[in-house]
């Protein structure tokens, strides 16, 4: 991460504490994993890195309570989690996901086979789409697979018994709306 | 079901495995910079956020011309907000003392038509216009670069009319008048009020003239009488309405009162001689006797 290097910049907390945040740091240690979480939500790169670029803006909005962060990871991906999802709701994700299918396709295959596993990715991506709400997120945010299941009820608000089962509910509802795809 | 399940985690696997785009953490970098300069110049105290120097020894010196800027600021919004303000206390219009009863007064256009349309209706008070600061600004950058948009408000906004024209200078003048000059100056202007001075300085120089006749008229005897008499008359005569409407008219002269009054004075002037022959063989001393 050379092109960080030049300069940094520090946060210095409100609050009774010296403690000072490297603003650069942070980004540089955080922006890839908040990038793919926005990503997951958008499928759209410019749209994720907007997302990223937000965080970091209430970042800087919440630099006098930063001091009161418990842990800055699970905070940060829940920014972004929330973030993705406002940002998701003016635009429409399935516009992007046949760019992303194709791009989840080998290219080293006949063409045939090309098109023929690029509508399958398309499929999945559409029945994720049809998932009731908690089920998909609970998925989206198992993919990423950088998150236990704590973080991820801290994320979403539930316990981790209701992670697990909304987990596990949601592939078995996947596979099964898939399968039935396949046979109609 | 090998296929579904297999499927789902080549999805699964590409959302995890997603690269981030170059230059992502630079670009982010840059624009809370961006941010964080554009907040330090509105309230550098309000923003503890700065940018950390390598060298820590040049703090100072950023706080030393931290406060000469902000005290330069400070003199001079003073300097842009109190000579105004001193300016406009030192041109305070004064009020006229002239009675603007008679002044027919025009109703102002609705104000809802433009910004400056009071202005010219009331030129006691001229209020600058400010123009719309308070606009809104725009939320985004891609919002400002819509062109289309732009142009398509630009094409719906309502057409006002056109600003007032500055004052020319028949009214500039007029107004200098009616704020510097003597009121009486400005009664003067009425054609009808100076009519009705001309009559009355005439009527009392008549007046005058002729109480003046009487006592001439003892002692120079009946002539003089007579000549007074048509003078009286002319006065006495005319009710006073008439009087003031024919003498009204500066331009024409009133053949029929102004020409019997000089022959009067003439008169006056004339009778004097003529009864001093008889008085001198009274006064000058008796010539020498040959005898």
């Amino acid at each position: 991460m050379a092109s960080v290097e030049g300069c940094s910049l520090a946060l210095s907390s409100m609050e009774g504490s010296r403690a000072e945040i490297d603003l650069a740091e942070l980004v540089e240690t955080y922006s890839p994993v908040l990038f793919r979480i926005a990503h997951s939500v958008l499928r759209s790169r410019a749209e994720a890195e907007d997302a990223v670029q937000d965080v970091f803006v209430r970042v800087l909005e919440h630099r006098r309570t930063l001091a009161t962060v418990r842990d800055m990871r699970v905070w940060l991906i829940r920014i972004a989690w929330n973030l993705a999802l406002d940002r998701r709701r003016r635009i429409r994700p399935e516009q992007f996901d046949e760019g992303f299918a194709e791009g989840l396709v080998a290219k080293n295959l006949p063409v045939d086979q090309v098109l023929n596993e690029a509508r399958r990715m398309r499929a999945v991506l559409r029945e994720l789409e049809k998932l009731p709400r908690a089920e998909r997120d609970v998925l989206l945010l198992a993919a990423i697979e950088e998150l236990g299941t704590a973080e991820m009820a801290e994320v979403l608000g539930r316990s981790e018994s209701a992670v697990r089962a909304l987990l596990f509910r949601a592939r078995a509802r996947l596979r099964e709306r898939l399968e039935r795809g396949d046979a109609g | 079901m090998k296929n579904s399940e297999e499927a789902i985690e080549r999805v699964l696997a590409g959302l995890r495995e997603v690269e981030t785009p170059d230059g992502m953490e630079r670009r982010i970098l840059d624009g809370l910079e961006g941010r964080a300069a554009q907040a330090r110049s509105g309230w550098r105290r309000s923003m503890p956020m700065r940018l950390v120097m390598p060298q820590g020894r040049f703090a100072a010196r950023e706080l030393g011309w931290g406060l000469i800027s902000g005290a330069a600021l400070a003199g001079v919004l003073f300097l842009a907000f109190a000579i105004p303000a001193m300016r406009k206390a030192g041109r305070a219009p004064v009020r006229s003392r002239i009675d603007m009863a008679g002044v027919k007064v025009v109703p102002m256009a609705p104000s809802g038509i433009g910004p400056g349309d009071g202005e010219r209706a009331s030129p006691g008070s001229r209020v600058p216009w400010r123009g719309t600061r308070d606009a809104p600004e725009t939320e985004s950058v891609r919002e400002a670069d819509s062109g289309d948009s732009v142009a398509l408000s630009e094409t719906r906004a309502a057409s006002f009319p056109a600003p007032p024209m500055p004052l020319t200078e028949q009214e500039r003048l007029l107004l200098r008048l009616l704020h510097k000059v003597d009121p009486v100056e400005i009664a003067m202007l009425d054609p009808r009020v100076r009519a009705m001075q001309d009559a009355e300085e005439k009527a009392e120089f008549q007046r005058f003239f002729g109480k003046q006749s009487l006592p001439a008229e003892v002692t120079t005897g009946q002539s003089a009488t007579e000549q007074a008499a048509p003078q009286q008359s002319t006065t006495e005569l005319v009710p006073p309405e008439q009087s003031t409407m024919e003498q009204a008219k500066p331009e024409e002269p009133a053949p029929e009162q102004s020409a019997p009054a000089q022959p009067a004075m003439e008169q006056l002037t004339l009778d004097q001689p003529t009864q001093e022959p008889s008085k001198p063989p009274n006064i000058a001393p008796d010539p020498p006797r040959n005898n």
